[in-house]
């Protein structure tokens, strides 16, 4: 019998004895099978910082794990060892959705996240992860592309408190020739995780050549302006070669630096550049008094001066979850 | 009525049948989920949890 899978806009229809596109979604005996269900084969404690996420419980610690497999096919995914590889060549761990809450509190983690390849091909595991540890007081944080059905993504919303989604371009045929998807859908995402009371960052890693132009950059921060308001933080991330683009230099300081001034004179309050050291760029500032509230160095935070949430010196209230 | 017209009403009317019939064969033939089963096991060799190898992954301790 063939099944034909709903869960992301790709709409695989798998053989018998087959896998989607996702290489973990097989139909086994005529029932699509999440293979990876309960089997993470990474497990990290990280700082929240890593994922990025800046604006949320900043510093604290994060476990953060993952399945093999991801339903897009990123010419220069930086984990692809993992999400490009078929689940039987990769060892995991068994680790039920039940045992994650106490998993993360041995490690003295109040947040994890479902992060590395993408939480939305090991969707089931995800969502009855995210249930566990919602019921027993964590944070469960998403880091995606976003490339989900819409009636699958609400569901997994509803469990979920912050998420950090890839906005890979402003761009469908980016999406189309690097990444083997389209962009409508990561659009709806976003807006849709916005509507859903989700905390939300934005990360776009700038390619050079591919997506580094002034209009793609312009064109992203209009975009993200317009339908997610500007106070919502956009990280731009220095790419490194890796997987299929071993042929492209990293990208330049300048270009990132470029970026950062065109989204902030078109309007967004808190932008940020990642993979990066550079002198302000990871450092948050209040939008109406510019005093600069925390300054990070990579993942540290070496300075914090909010209180509850607002800036000392004019009381504005900055966007995030604090504490 | 022209020998083209009907030609071309010919040809939009097998079309419609086919979809139509394809879509209607979608549904006897596949059988769709958005929902997935859990496994039996896993395809791949398991490793069990050793927390060690977990905090050491990372050097920062919060």
């Amino acid at each position: 019998m063939l099944v034909q899978c709903e869960l992301c806009p790709k709409g695989c229809i798998i053989l018998p004895g087959h896998r989607g596109e996702c290489r973990i979604r097989i139909n086994l005996d005529g029932k699509l099978t999440a293979v990876t269900y309960g089997y993470p084969c990474s497990l990290h404690v990280d700082p929240v910082e890593k994922k990025p996420l800046f604006h949320f419980f900043p510093g604290s610690r994060i476990l953060s794990l993952a399945t093999v497999g991801c339903n897009l096919h990123c010419k220069f995914c930086q984990n692809w060892e993992i999400s490009q590889a078929d689940p039987e060549n990769v060892e995991a761990f068994y680790l039920p959705p039940e045992s994650l809450p106490k998993t993360a509190s041995s490690y003295d983690c109040r947040l994890i996240a479902y992060t590395y390849t993408d939480p939305v091909a090991f969707y089931e595991y995800t969502l009855d992860s995210c249930r566990a540890s919602k019921k027993a007081g964590i944070k469960n944080v998403l880091v995606t592309a976003g490339y989900l059905n819409t009636p699958p993504l609400k569901e997994l919303y509803a469990f979920s408190d912050a998420a950090n989604i890839d906005l890979k371009a402003y761009s469908d045929s980016f999406y189309q020739q690097i990444c083997g998807g389209s962009l409508k859908p990561v659009l709806n995402a976003l807006v849709l995780a916005k509507e859903m009371g989700v905390w939300l960052e934005v990360t776009n890693l700038i390619i050079p050549t591919l997506n580094d132009s002034d209009k793609d950059i312009q064109a992203l921060c209009q975009w993200m302006k317009t339908n997610l308001g500007k106070d919502t933080p956009l990280h731009f991330s220095r790419f490194f070669p890796m997987y299929l683009m071993q042929n492209l230099p990293p990208t330049p300081s300048r270009t990132l630096e470029k970026a950062f001034q065109i989204a902030k004179s078109v309007g967004l309050d808190y932008v940020y550049i990642g993979n990066l050291s550079t002198k302000n760029g990871e450092n948050t500032f209040c939008p109406n008094c510019r005093k600069k509230l925390i300054q990070r160095d990579r993942y540290v935070i070496l300075e914090n001066n909010l209180e509850k949430g607002q800036c000392p010196g004019c009381q504005t209230k900055i966007p995030g979850v604090w504490s | 009525m022209t020998r083209r017209y009907f030609i071309k009403i010919l040809v939009s009317l097998f079309g419609l049948i086919f979809i139509a019939n394809f879509s209607l064969i979608k549904r006897i033939l596949f059988k769709k989920y958005t929902i997935a089963f859990k496994p039996d096991a896993y395809p791949g060799g398991l490793k069990s949890i050793d927390p060690k190898a977990v905090l050491l992954s990372t050097k920062w301790k919060g």
